[in-house]
């Protein structure tokens, strides 16, 4: 039976096949995975075929998400990351389509709850507020795809070098959300 | 805990590790709970980097494009299914 009240429920009942939960998962999270894959990609075509991508993955292995192992934001995002950094990776020949022109599109999404709303304003800011040298390690790995490698070779840091400093940004990251929420 | 690999679980967490070194990272992952565990955390914080992007309204008709796919994957799915379950009887028939 269809449930609407939390992702988990929406997840179980996808698991059966509901459409419906189906549309409400897509209407609750496209605009979350779309944003990533803009960001990761730049090109419509691009953003798009990953967006098929994993919500045909989460239509498909819904019945594979284990709460043990995390929230479903933290699940469907890592799908998301993974299928976009792919398509990048093959790709690699990155458009020129300014960021900004996607943020003239920008548009609040409706089912974005308040909640989720608060969350991103909070990430966002506790993204800001780390020191330089940690936001710009992690945006290299997170949004351009770069491997350790590469951005070992691109910063001229020792491997060890960046490897401790991904996992200090990241920890601090997670210290300052919590501490803003 | 092997040091080695347990120190990549952040770069694993941000699919920034070489493809030779997911699945070691990954093995070690499946085989330690303590690894997991950090492995989650890790998963949580940098989906903290994805909610830092400003959500983004895709176009309607992607939505009208995926919900038809879905439609038709599970159309094929049923039909499968039901030639799979024909044979299956055909045999126990014969049987």
């Amino acid at each position: 039976m269809f449930n609407a009240t939390t992702d988990e429920y929406l997840l179980v009942d996808i698991a059966q096949h509901s459409e419906a939960a189906f549309e409400t998962f897509y209407d609750r999270h496209s605009g979350a995975v779309y944003a990533l894959a803009r960001r990761i990609l730049r090109t419509q075509t691009d953003s798009e075929e990953v967006m098929q991508d994993v919500f045909i993955r989460v239509w498909n292995k819904a019945g594979d998400y284990d709460a043990a192992r995390g929230t479903v934001m933290a699940w469907l995002m890592t799908i998301a990351h993974h299928t976009a950094i792919d398509v990048f990776r093959r790709n690699q020949n990155r458009q020129t389509i300014e960021l900004d022109d996607v943020a003239l599109n920008a548009a609040s999404h409706g089912s974005d709850a308040s909640e989720m709303a608060l969350d991103r304003m909070m990430a966002a800011k506790a993204l800001d507020m780390l020191e330089e040298s940690d936001r710009v390690v992690l945006e290299a790995l997170y949004f351009e795809g770069l491997s350790q490698s590469q951005l070992a070779a691109r910063t001229g840091l020792p491997l060890g070098t960046l490897k401790s400093r991904a996992r200090s940004a990241l920890q601090r990251l997670r210290a300052q959300f919590e501490e803003l929420v | 805990m092997n040091t080695e690999l347990h120190d990549l679980i952040p770069l694993l967490a941000l699919h920034a590790l070489e493809s030779d070194q997911v699945h070691h990272v990954e093995g070690y992952i499946n085989s330690n709970p303590e690894a997991r565990v950090i492995h989650a955390w890790y998963l949580e914080t940098v989906t903290l980097l994805a909610q830092t992007v400003p959500v983004l309204k895709p176009p309607s008709s992607l939505k009208v494009r995926m919900l038809e796919r879905i439609r038709h994957h599970h159309a094929s799915t049923r039909v499968r299914r039901r030639n799979t379950n024909g044979r299956t009887g055909e045999s126990n028939v014969g049987q």
